[in-house]
């Protein structure tokens, strides 16, 4: 027999040591943490952006080093926070020392309430590297809020009685705190990530890890991370919604000579209202007039007209064009923020931008409805698809998704889906589970992993041109499920004698 | 080395200095272990305090390794000797 054993002969400390260790592990954990901001203020050092053309592999290199020091399992906040978990622990068993079992159960529940009033929203899934840049940052500074609350009723434990209702109030100071604690290391996380866009890849991977690493109970998956870091929103300027507001463009772009004529040309239609856009993309089957760059927060509607005079409308919706977790930063509505709120289930900017487009547009409830979007825009799709509202309002009849994370979002009964995935694409396995094909829903996978692009640059996998080219994959391939989407959804399709009108607008967060 | 190397190598130094630092504050940490407790708790606290002092240790090396990055971009800047 082997193995290590626990023997317990009772209660057996000194509170006051316990109250020096933990105010020493509150130390350390200082120190840590300070580790993290030196990591950002040397990520954000002029010098090396400016030095990276002379010696691009180590550069890379570097900003890969420091992006390990400030997010992920093992950064510097992520492991501050573990050691303030232990700081924690000592000043609970010195508490029960000093009040007894019963009141010390109560200041760890009021501790714990503080933390958990802050963590009010749950949303399944993160979709944004930014907010893993902060989510150990929060985890840290909530761990803080804790640990005061705990120290604070030692405090008054050896005055005297704990008084649970002046510990409120100082919980409510220290969760309040918890803003400026948080701006003031995001913005450092901001700068790392605006210098150095690569780190990126390294840490869209790591997300799961950070709060399980924090020492936050319950967190197993991106699910949980994501439900918490949602929740910043309840203490913090993070992911808080705005309103949004919606104006017509009145510069045609990217003008259609027709309508779609299958999947791939009406997701080259959202790719055109992706900030990543570029001309050199040309348009599928020369579908689109020659256009450059857009705008942030475009979105186009498509009406089709066909000869019997049947009408339909296309919904193009982009991607996420801010990865900032501070929702107006740069007016977009296609942000982390919605990312977030819409696989919670809860109303987005983004969600009531189309919303508003599709009543300045003046669709009418019996006209058919395709909403189709990429990553962002494809989860902004699902969610309206399986908004009561929006379906009682709309006849939204199909869903057209690309690199979507999704699953958590059944459309309304009715509605047609199809999603088209990849292999090796992070972001619509964000939901945490894979792609669900149904009678109603139809997964197109395809494995992009031998591709040249995504061979150099895995996060390619993830971009619209490969998903333009699994849409064309997808049109060629005769396959029954995807003729019979695009058959059920003939209206919105070219034909003999058919037209077309783009309605473009622009929706910008408004704070 | 111009003055862009010597900025970097700066930057390196003074990173590797946090390292130090955090190799210092390890040593608190894994003392933490010696407080006068024991029970079921105790015994909790000093396995987390061992997976905690591993996280450290290898956010240590992290830290290290950030700081050798820096002293190699700092080499590499001159361009090939």
């Amino acid at each position: 027999m082997s193995g290590a054993i626990t023997v317990d002969v009772g209660l057996a400390v000194d509170p006051d040591q316990l109250d020096a260790v933990a105010a020493q592990l509150a130390g350390v954990a200082a120190t840590v943490a300070g580790v993290g901001a030196a990591a950002v203020r040397t990520a954000a050092d002029p010098v090396l952006p400016l030095s990276a053309p002379l010696a691009p592999a180590t550069a890379a290199r570097v900003a890969g080093d420091l992006g390990r020091i400030v997010a992920g399992g093992a950064s510097a906040p992520a492991v501050a926070a573990q050691v303030l978990a232990l700081a924690g622990r000592l000043e609970v068993a010195s508490l029960r020392y000093r009040v007894g079992d019963e009141a010390a159960d109560a200041v760890v529940a009021l501790a714990r309430r503080t933390v958990a009033g802050a963590v009010v929203r749950a949303a399944p899934v993160l979709a944004g590297v930014a907010g893993t840049l902060v989510a150990a940052d929060v985890l840290l500074r909530l761990r803080e809020v804790e640990l005061r609350v705990l120290v604070a009723a030692v405090a008054q434990a050896v005055e005297g009685d704990v008084d649970l209702g002046a510990l409120a109030a100082t919980a409510a100071e220290e969760v309040g705190a918890v803003d400026d604690r948080v701006l003031g290391d995001l913005r450092g996380a901001g700068t790392l990530l605006a210098a150095h866009p690569d780190v990126v890849r390294e840490l869209a991977a790591t997300t799961p890890y950070v709060a399980s690493a924090a020492g936050v109970p319950g967190v197993h998956d991106v699910a949980d991370v994501a439900g918490l870091l949602t929740s910043a929103g309840a203490v913090t300027p993070l992911f808080r919604e705005t309103a949004v507001r919606v104006a017509p463009q009145n510069v045609p772009r990217a003008v259609p000579a027709r309508p779609p004529r299958g999947l791939a040309e009406v997701l080259d239609g959202v790719a055109h209202q992706s900030t990543g856009y570029t001309a050199s993309a040309g348009s599928v089957g020369g579908r689109l007039a020659p256009a450059g760059q857009p705008a942030p927060g475009g979105l186009r509607l498509e009406r089709v007209t066909q000869a019997d005079g049947r009408v339909a409308w296309i919904v193009e919706v982009p991607g996420t064009q801010d990865w900032t977790p501070l929702p107006g930063s740069t007016r977009t509505p296609m942000d982390l923020t919605t990312n977030l709120r819409a696989v919670a289930g809860e109303p987005t900017a983004t969600g009531t931008a189309v919303v508003d487009a599709l009543r300045q547009a003046g669709v009418r409830p019996d006209e058919p409805v395709l909403l189709a979007g990429h990553s962002q825009g494809g989860l902004t799709a699902a969610a309206m698809a399986a908004d009561p509202d929006v379906v009682a309002e709309f006849h939204v009849t199909h869903v057209l998704t690309a690199g979507s994370p999704t699953d958590g979002l059944p459309a309304a009964p009715g509605v047609r889906t199809l999603s088209l995935e990849h292999t090796g694409d992070l972001v619509p396995a964000l939901d945490g589970s894979d792609a669900q094909g149904s009678p109603d829903r139809t997964v197109v996978r395809r494995d992009v992993s031998d591709d040249r692009e995504v061979r150099e640059d895995p996060v390619a996998a993830h971009g619209w041109s490969q998903y333009l080219e699994t849409a064309a994959v997808a049109d060629a391939s005769g396959d029954p499920a995807v003729r019979d989407f695009r058959e059920s959804g003939s209206a919105f399709f070219d034909a003999p004698g058919a037209r077309v009108e783009a309605f473009d607008f622009t929706a910008e967060r408004v704070p | 080395m111009d003055p862009g190397q010597a900025h970097v190598d700066t930057l390196a130094r003074r990173l590797a200095a946090e390292a130090e630092d955090v190799r210092s504050v390890q040593r608190h940490l894994l003392a933490s272990a010696d407080v006068a407790w024991s029970g079921l708790a105790a015994a909790r606290f000093r396995a987390e305090l061992g997976r905690t002092g591993q996280q450290v240790d290898r956010l240590a090396r992290t830290v290290e390794e950030a700081a050798g990055s820096l002293r190699a971009h700092a080499a590499a800047m001159a361009g090939p000797a």
